[in-house]
């Protein structure tokens, strides 16, 4: 699988577009899952896609064959939702959930709604989901980041500060802080 | 408060376990974990992992076709731009260069000229209006300037 993604780079750099095409179609639903985790409308979230993609091919001199192309991919699809995200924070869209949450749901859904899940129906998703963006908005863009990495994605802490350029020490400090963070607002919307 | 606690931690328990928890347990769970911070704090860590991982749990959707599509437009437009940048990158900077060579080059020149010309003026301004009709006003040429001088002179018999 490796032998066919060098080969395919190979070939990009040597001027055959249809080669990144095809490197495009392998790799993008990885790129576009990832891209998903963080920015969870589709329009939005293939425009990112492409600027990922666009970057790629820019640097793909810089490709470093000793290491897997889609781990390669994955650290830039990943910074650059990093930097999107302190975009976005930057100029916040105020977006006023149309759910109110009442504090004996939320205990609902964090003891016993989330083991379900392939139970719930798509309102009790739509909430859950919901209440998960309330409190992932109140957090900085590497908290944010770390916790969907490694609570969402199962990263290890030296796998998320790989992917997201930064040492473990800041993503383990990063980490701390946005579940204490998280705890705080779960704790205030209970009471 | 403290039998609660324990009943609290008894439910969880459970649940962990894949055991049925009743819908009366469930509510007394709740009135619990709403007063007691501790048992808050107890659900609050698994609770905002399992709220997280569920929420995130939604299918992704596939690409749209119009993604392929835009993207491989938009390669082929950073192809060539590429090919432009390479030639801008070989004579763009010259010409560059050569823009604001030119322009100091002609500043430096009309600014000689414009000092020659001024002090000429002022040379000028220093010979008589008799020498000036004489020279037949300002074709200055020092060589004949000065022959003319010696030429009064000698008519003048200094």
């Amino acid at each position: 699988m490796q032998n066919d993604e060098t080969a395919l780079v190979r070939e990009t750099l040597a001027g055959n577009k249809a080669a990144f095409d095809k490197l495009v179609k392998l790799f993008a639903p990885r790129v576009f899952a990832i891209i998903y985790r963080f920015f969870s409308e589709k329009q939005q979230a293939e425009d990112i896609a492409q600027d990922v993609f666009i970057k790629a091919y820019r640097a793909l001199h810089t490709y470093g064959q000793e290491r897997p192309f889609a781990n390669w991919l994955s650290a830039i699809t990943t910074r650059h939702c990093y930097r999107e995200l302190k975009k976005r924070k930057a100029r916040p869209e105020t977006n006023a959930s149309a759910i109110s949450f009442d504090g004996s749901a939320i205990i609902d859904i964090l003891c016993f709604d989330p083991g379900s899940s392939a139970r719930n129906t798509p309102e009790q998703k739509l909430v859950i989901k919901e209440l998960a963006e309330k409190v992932l908005e109140k957090l900085s863009a590497r908290e944010k980041m770390v916790l969907v990495l490694i609570e969402v994605e199962g990263k290890s802490m030296k796998e998320t500060a790989a992917l997201m350029g930064i040492t473990p020490i800041n993503v383990k400090v990063s980490s701390f802080r946005a579940r204490k963070k998280a705890k705080k607002i779960l704790q205030r919307l209970i009471k | 408060m403290k039998t609660r606690c324990s009943e609290t931690k008894d439910i969880l328990t459970r649940r962990d376990k894949g055991l049925p928890v009743s819908p009366r347990e469930k509510a007394a769970l709740k009135k619990h974990i709403a007063s007691c911070s501790d048992c808050r704090d107890r659900v609050l860590d698994p609770g905002l992992a399992a709220l997280l991982s569920t929420a995130f749990s939604t299918p992704v959707p596939e690409p749209s076709p119009s993604f392929y599509a835009g993207l491989s437009r938009k390669i082929e437009g950073l192809d060539s731009s590429k090919k432009y940048d390479l030639f801008s990158e070989l004579f763009l900077p010259v010409s560059l260069k050569l823009v604001p060579v030119m322009a100091a080059l002609l500043l430096m020149l009309s600014a000689t000229f414009a000092l020659y010309y001024d002090g000429s003026l002022k040379n000028n301004s220093r010979v008589s209006v008799e020498e000036r009709v004489l020279f037949n006003d300002g074709e200055i040429n020092a060589k004949a300037f000065l022959q003319e001088i010696l030429i009064v002179e000698v008519q003048n018999g200094k």
